[in-house]
C-alpha cells in the first residue's frame, strides 16, 4: 500500500460522514450560546418552581398560611398608610399682621431653619403625633415668634384645625 | 432547486441538470479542487470535467447526496491531474503535505495496491472515523478528504491551528495502529 492508495481510499467514505464534516462551528458563539442556555434554564426553573410549588401552596395548603402571611401583613401596612402620610404632613402658617411665617411638620427632618436668622423652635405631641414648629425671625421679633408658636399649638394643633396635606393658613 | 430534483433531471437526460448542478456546486467543487491543485487554470478544467463525469454517471447512479457525489468526482479528477502535474513538477496545493502526512500511517514495504485495495481500505477507514470523537473525525475528513489547510480547518471548527495539528497527529497514530490490527500492514 502506498500513500496515494490511502488518499484514494478516502473516496469511499460514507456520504453522511462527509456531510457531517461540512458543518461550521464557531467556538465563541457556541460557548456563549451554552452559557446563555444555562442562564435561561436556571431562570425557567426558578419561575416554574415559584409558580408550581410556592403559589399553589399559598392558595391551598395549610403551609400556605405561612407563605400568605407576608402578603396580609403588607395589606395591613397599606391600611395604616393613611396615618403614615398624615405624619409626614407639613403646614405653613402665616401671620399677616407682622409677616412671620411658621412651618409646622410631623417630620423632624423637615424642620426648616435659617442660619442667618434666629429660629424659634417648639415641639409638641398631640394625640400621639409629634409636631415640630419652626419660625425664622429677627432678634426684635423673637418674642412675637414665641407667642405665635404657642398660639399655633393651642389654636391649630390642640384645636385640631390642621387639615391633611401641605396647607397654608393665614390669620 | 433540491438535489433530488436535479438528479431527476439527469435521469430524464435533461441538460438543465448540468446548469443547475453548476450554479449550486461550482464554488464548492472549485474549493476542493483548489485545495489539491493550488492552480486556478487546472481547477477550472477539473470542475468542468466534473459536470461531464456527473452527466455520464447519472444514470445509472442515483446518488443519495448530489453534493457529496460531485465532491468525490472533483476530488478524484483533481487528484489524477495532481499526479500528472507532479510528473511535470508544478503544484502549489496542499497535496504534497497531505500525502506526506498519510505516509506516516502506512508501511513502506507493502506492495498491495489498486482500486480493490482502495475500496476495502475505504470501508475500514469509515469504521475508523466512526470510532473517533465527532470533532476529530471531522477534522480528519477535512484534512485528508478535502485537503483543507490546517488553519482553514481550525477556523471552520472554532479551534486553534495548533490544536488541529495535534489532533491530526494523534489521528494518524491511531489510524496506523488500526490499519495494523486490520491486517493492512
Amino acid at each position: 500500500m502506498n500513500k496515494k492508495v490511502l488518499f484514494e481510499s478516502l473516496e469511499y467514505l460514507d456520504d453522511d460522514l462527509l456531510e457531517r464534516s461540512e458543518m461550521k462551528v464557531s467556538r465563541r458563539f457556541s460557548l456563549d450560546f451554552s452559557k446563555l442556555a444555562y442562564v435561561l434554564g436556571a431562570f425557567v426553573i426558578v419561575i416554574v418552581s415559584v409558580n408550581l410549588i410556592l403559589v399553589p401552596m399559598g392558595r391551598k395548603g395549610e403551609m400556605g398560611a405561612d407563605y400568605m402571611a407576608p402578603e396580609s401583613s403588607i395589606s395591613k401596612e397599606e391600611k395604616t398608610n393613611d396615618n403614615e402620610y398624615r405624619k409626614a404632613d407639613s403646614y405653613m402658617i402665616v401671620n399677616d399682621q407682622n409677616g412671620l411665617v411658621a412651618y409646622v411638620t410631623n417630620e423632624e427632618t423637615a424642620v426648616t431653619s435659617d442660619a442667618q436668622k434666629p429660629t424659634v423652635y417648639e415641639t409638641v405631641v398631640h394625640e400621639g403625633v409629634e409636631y415640630h414648629i419652626s419660625i425664622n425671625c429677627s432678634e426684635q421679633q423673637k418674642q412675637q415668634a414665641q407667642e405665635m408658636a404657642e398660639m399655633i399649638i393651642r389654636e391649630y394643633i390642640q384645636g385640631n384645625r390642621l387639615q391633611t396635606g401641605i396647607t397654608e393658613y393665614h390669620y | 432547486m433540491r438535489d433530488e430534483d436535479i438528479v431527476e433531471l439527469y435521469w430524464q437526460r435533461n441538460e438543465q441538470a448540468i446548469t443547475e448542478t453548476s450554479s449550486k456546486y461550482e464554488k464548492y467543487c472549485y474549493t476542493i479542487s483548489y485545495n489539491i491543485l493550488g492552480n486556478v487554470e487546472d481547477c477550472n478544467e477539473c470542475v468542468n470535467d466534473t459536470w461531464l463525469s456527473t452527466w455520464n454517471s447519472i444514470p445509472p447512479n442515483r446518488p443519495y447526496s448530489l453534493k457529496m457525489y460531485v465532491a468525490k468526482i472533483v476530488r478524484n479528477l483533481s487528484f489524477n491531474r495532481y499526479e500528472s502535474m507532479t510528473a511535470k513538477k508544478r503544484n502549489n496545493g496542499q497535496m504534497p503535505l497531505v500525502l506526506d502526512e498519510l505516509q506516516e500511517c502506512i508501511a513502506s514495504d507493502s506492495n498491495v495496491e489498486g482500486e480493490v485495495m482502495a475500496r476495502e481500505l475505504g470501508r475500514s477507514i469509515n469504521s475508523f472515523i466512526r470510532s473517533l470523537p465527532e470533532t476529530e473525525g471531522n477534522v480528519f475528513i477535512r484534512r485528508y478528504f478535502y485537503g483543507e489547510a490546517v488553519k482553514d480547518i481550525a477556523r471552520r471548527y472554532g479551534l486553534k491551528a495548533n490544536n488541529v495539528a495535534v489532533m491530526l497527529t494523534r489521528c494518524r497514530a491511531r489510524l496506523k495502529d488500526y490499519l495494523k490490527e486490520e491486517g493492512y500492514m
